[in-house]
Protein backbone atom coordinates (compact mmCIF):
# COMPACT_ATOMS: atom_id res chain seq x y z
CA UNK A 1 0.00 0.00 0.00
CA UNK A 2 2.68 2.21 1.02
CA UNK A 3 4.34 1.36 -2.47
CA UNK A 4 1.29 2.59 -4.74
CA UNK A 5 0.86 5.52 -2.48
CA UNK A 6 4.86 7.11 -3.19
CA UNK A 7 4.23 5.85 -6.88
CA UNK A 8 0.77 7.91 -7.53
CA UNK A 9 2.48 10.73 -5.50
CA UNK A 10 5.23 11.12 -7.78
CA UNK A 11 3.53 10.39 -10.94
CA UNK A 12 0.61 12.71 -10.38
CA UNK A 13 3.52 15.51 -9.29
CA UNK A 14 5.53 14.66 -12.45
CA UNK A 15 2.76 14.87 -14.73
CA UNK A 16 1.98 18.30 -13.34
CA UNK A 17 5.38 19.66 -14.03
CA UNK A 18 5.74 17.96 -17.39
CA UNK A 19 2.56 19.62 -18.29
CA UNK A 20 4.25 23.36 -17.29
CA UNK A 21 7.11 22.30 -19.01
CA UNK A 22 5.53 21.08 -22.52
CA UNK A 23 4.68 24.67 -22.95
CA UNK A 24 8.05 26.12 -23.64
CA UNK A 25 10.09 23.25 -24.34
CA UNK A 26 8.61 19.74 -24.80
CA UNK A 27 11.47 17.63 -24.87
CA UNK A 28 12.07 18.33 -21.27
CA UNK A 29 8.91 17.39 -20.05
CA UNK A 30 9.51 14.23 -21.95
CA UNK A 31 12.61 13.67 -20.44
CA UNK A 32 11.27 14.50 -16.74
CA UNK A 33 8.49 11.67 -17.51
CA UNK A 34 11.40 9.49 -18.38
CA UNK A 35 13.15 10.12 -15.50
CA UNK A 36 10.14 9.51 -13.62
CA UNK A 37 9.44 5.97 -14.98
CA UNK A 38 12.94 5.14 -14.36
CA UNK A 39 12.75 6.01 -10.77
CA UNK A 40 9.52 4.34 -10.16
CA UNK A 41 10.47 1.01 -12.23
CA UNK A 42 13.49 1.16 -9.77
CA UNK A 43 11.41 1.55 -7.15
CA UNK A 44 8.80 -1.09 -8.17
CA UNK A 45 11.20 -3.90 -8.89
CA UNK A 46 13.42 -3.79 -5.95
CA UNK A 47 10.29 -5.72 -4.61
CA UNK A 48 10.80 -8.43 -7.42
CA UNK A 49 12.69 -10.65 -5.02
CA UNK A 50 10.29 -11.68 -2.97
CA UNK A 51 7.26 -12.41 -5.59
CA UNK A 52 9.76 -14.41 -7.61
CA UNK A 53 10.53 -16.50 -3.95
CA UNK A 54 6.76 -17.09 -3.92
CA UNK A 55 6.72 -18.03 -7.15
CA UNK A 56 9.67 -20.73 -6.93
CA UNK A 57 7.89 -22.16 -3.81
CA UNK A 58 4.97 -22.53 -6.09
CA UNK A 59 7.06 -23.85 -8.45
CA UNK A 60 8.33 -26.87 -6.49
CA UNK A 61 5.76 -27.27 -4.77
CA UNK A 62 3.26 -28.54 -7.99
CA UNK A 63 6.52 -30.43 -9.36
CA UNK A 64 6.77 -28.45 -12.14
CA UNK A 65 9.83 -27.44 -14.30
CA UNK A 66 11.41 -24.72 -13.18
CA UNK A 67 13.04 -24.17 -16.74
CA UNK A 68 9.62 -23.87 -18.38
CA UNK A 69 9.05 -20.73 -16.39
CA UNK A 70 12.20 -18.92 -17.13
CA UNK A 71 10.50 -17.99 -20.64
CA UNK A 72 7.28 -16.51 -19.05
CA UNK A 73 9.64 -14.26 -17.13
CA UNK A 74 11.50 -12.98 -20.06
CA UNK A 75 8.15 -12.63 -21.87
CA UNK A 76 6.94 -10.33 -19.02
CA UNK A 77 10.45 -8.39 -19.00
CA UNK A 78 9.78 -7.63 -22.87
CA UNK A 79 6.15 -6.60 -22.49
CA UNK A 80 7.38 -4.55 -19.75
CA UNK A 81 9.82 -2.57 -21.63
CA UNK A 82 8.13 -2.62 -25.07
CA UNK A 83 5.03 -1.05 -23.45
CA UNK A 84 7.00 1.70 -21.82
CA UNK A 85 8.93 2.63 -24.66
CA UNK A 86 6.21 2.67 -27.15
CA UNK A 87 4.30 4.75 -24.77
CA UNK A 88 7.22 7.20 -24.29
CA UNK A 89 7.18 7.31 -28.11
CA UNK A 90 3.75 7.84 -28.56
CA UNK A 91 3.68 10.77 -25.73
CA UNK A 92 5.99 12.49 -27.58
CA UNK A 93 3.58 12.29 -31.25
CA UNK A 94 5.48 9.50 -32.71
CA UNK A 95 3.11 7.11 -33.15
CA UNK A 96 4.83 5.14 -35.84
CA UNK A 97 7.79 4.56 -33.84
CA UNK A 98 5.57 3.44 -31.44
CA UNK A 99 3.92 0.85 -33.63
CA UNK A 100 7.82 -0.28 -34.77
CA UNK A 101 8.38 -1.08 -30.62
CA UNK A 102 5.25 -3.17 -30.12
CA UNK A 103 5.85 -5.12 -33.35
CA UNK A 104 9.72 -5.44 -31.82
CA UNK A 105 8.48 -6.18 -28.53
CA UNK A 106 6.24 -8.67 -30.42
CA UNK A 107 8.63 -10.37 -32.16
CA UNK A 108 10.85 -10.43 -29.21
CA UNK A 109 8.60 -12.83 -26.89
CA UNK A 110 8.00 -15.06 -29.95
CA UNK A 111 11.43 -15.71 -30.22
CA UNK A 112 11.52 -15.98 -26.20
CA UNK A 113 8.48 -18.11 -25.91
CA UNK A 114 10.04 -20.42 -28.35
CA UNK A 115 11.30 -22.79 -26.19
CA UNK A 116 7.75 -23.45 -24.82
CA UNK A 117 6.33 -23.86 -28.27
CA UNK A 118 9.03 -26.47 -29.22
CA UNK A 119 7.87 -28.47 -26.13
CA UNK A 120 4.25 -28.13 -26.35
CA UNK A 121 4.74 -29.04 -30.19
CA UNK A 122 7.09 -32.71 -28.55
CA UNK A 123 4.11 -33.43 -26.46
CA UNK A 124 1.73 -32.81 -29.16
CA UNK A 125 3.64 -35.24 -31.14
CA UNK A 126 4.34 -37.85 -28.31
CA UNK A 127 0.51 -37.59 -28.06
CA UNK A 128 -0.24 -38.16 -31.76
CA UNK A 129 2.74 -41.26 -31.51
CA UNK A 130 0.55 -42.93 -28.28
CA UNK A 131 -2.64 -42.42 -30.60
CA UNK B 1 14.00 5.61 -4.39
CA UNK B 2 16.17 8.21 -6.00
CA UNK B 3 13.42 11.00 -6.01
CA UNK B 4 16.00 13.75 -5.90
CA UNK B 5 16.55 12.57 -9.81
CA UNK B 6 13.18 14.05 -10.40
CA UNK B 7 13.68 17.15 -8.76
CA UNK B 8 16.99 17.58 -10.63
CA UNK B 9 14.90 17.48 -14.06
CA UNK B 10 12.17 19.06 -12.73
CA UNK B 11 14.62 22.06 -11.82
CA UNK B 12 16.55 22.31 -14.76
CA UNK B 13 13.51 21.96 -16.81
CA UNK B 14 11.78 25.14 -15.32
CA UNK B 15 15.45 27.23 -15.29
CA UNK B 16 15.44 26.33 -18.91
CA UNK B 17 11.78 27.27 -19.97
CA UNK B 18 12.41 30.93 -17.99
CA UNK B 19 15.30 31.63 -19.41
CA UNK B 20 14.06 30.32 -22.68
CA UNK B 21 11.14 32.75 -22.49
CA UNK B 22 13.52 35.64 -21.21
CA UNK B 23 15.60 35.51 -24.24
CA UNK B 24 13.01 34.92 -26.40
CA UNK B 25 11.01 37.85 -25.48
CA UNK B 26 14.38 39.76 -25.85
CA UNK B 27 14.88 39.09 -29.28
CA UNK B 28 17.70 36.53 -28.91
CA UNK B 29 16.17 33.41 -30.57
CA UNK B 30 19.41 31.43 -31.25
CA UNK B 31 20.92 31.76 -27.70
CA UNK B 32 17.54 30.26 -26.23
CA UNK B 33 17.82 27.65 -28.72
CA UNK B 34 21.26 27.26 -27.29
CA UNK B 35 19.90 27.09 -23.78
CA UNK B 36 17.69 24.60 -24.18
CA UNK B 37 20.16 22.65 -26.18
CA UNK B 38 22.60 22.91 -22.89
CA UNK B 39 19.79 21.81 -20.69
CA UNK B 40 18.38 18.82 -22.59
CA UNK B 41 22.17 17.81 -23.10
CA UNK B 42 22.73 18.16 -19.16
CA UNK B 43 19.45 15.86 -18.25
CA UNK B 44 20.05 13.56 -20.78
CA UNK B 45 23.64 13.19 -19.34
CA UNK B 46 21.96 12.86 -15.95
CA UNK B 47 19.45 10.19 -17.47
CA UNK B 48 21.11 7.90 -19.69
CA UNK B 49 23.46 6.19 -16.40
CA UNK B 50 19.46 6.32 -14.61
CA UNK B 51 17.87 4.18 -17.81
CA UNK B 52 21.30 2.43 -18.33
CA UNK B 53 20.88 1.10 -14.63
CA UNK B 54 17.19 -0.32 -14.74
CA UNK B 55 17.60 -1.95 -18.26
CA UNK B 56 20.64 -4.10 -16.31
CA UNK B 57 18.84 -4.50 -13.93
CA UNK B 58 15.37 -5.94 -15.30
CA UNK B 59 17.99 -7.92 -17.84
CA UNK B 60 19.61 -9.58 -14.11
CA UNK B 61 16.16 -9.91 -12.55
CA UNK B 62 14.13 -11.49 -15.41
CA UNK B 63 17.64 -13.66 -17.09
CA UNK B 64 17.08 -11.52 -20.26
Amino acid sequence: MELIAKVVVICVVVALTALLLERDTPELGLLLTLGAIAVVMGFALSYYREIREMVDTLLSQSGLDGALFVPILKIIAISMVARLGGDVCRDSGKKALGAVVDLAGTFCALLAAEPLLRAALSLLTQLGGMG
Amino acid sequence: MDVDLIFKIAAIGIIVAVLNQLLVRSGREEQALMTTLAGLVVVLMLLVQEISDLFELIKNLFQL
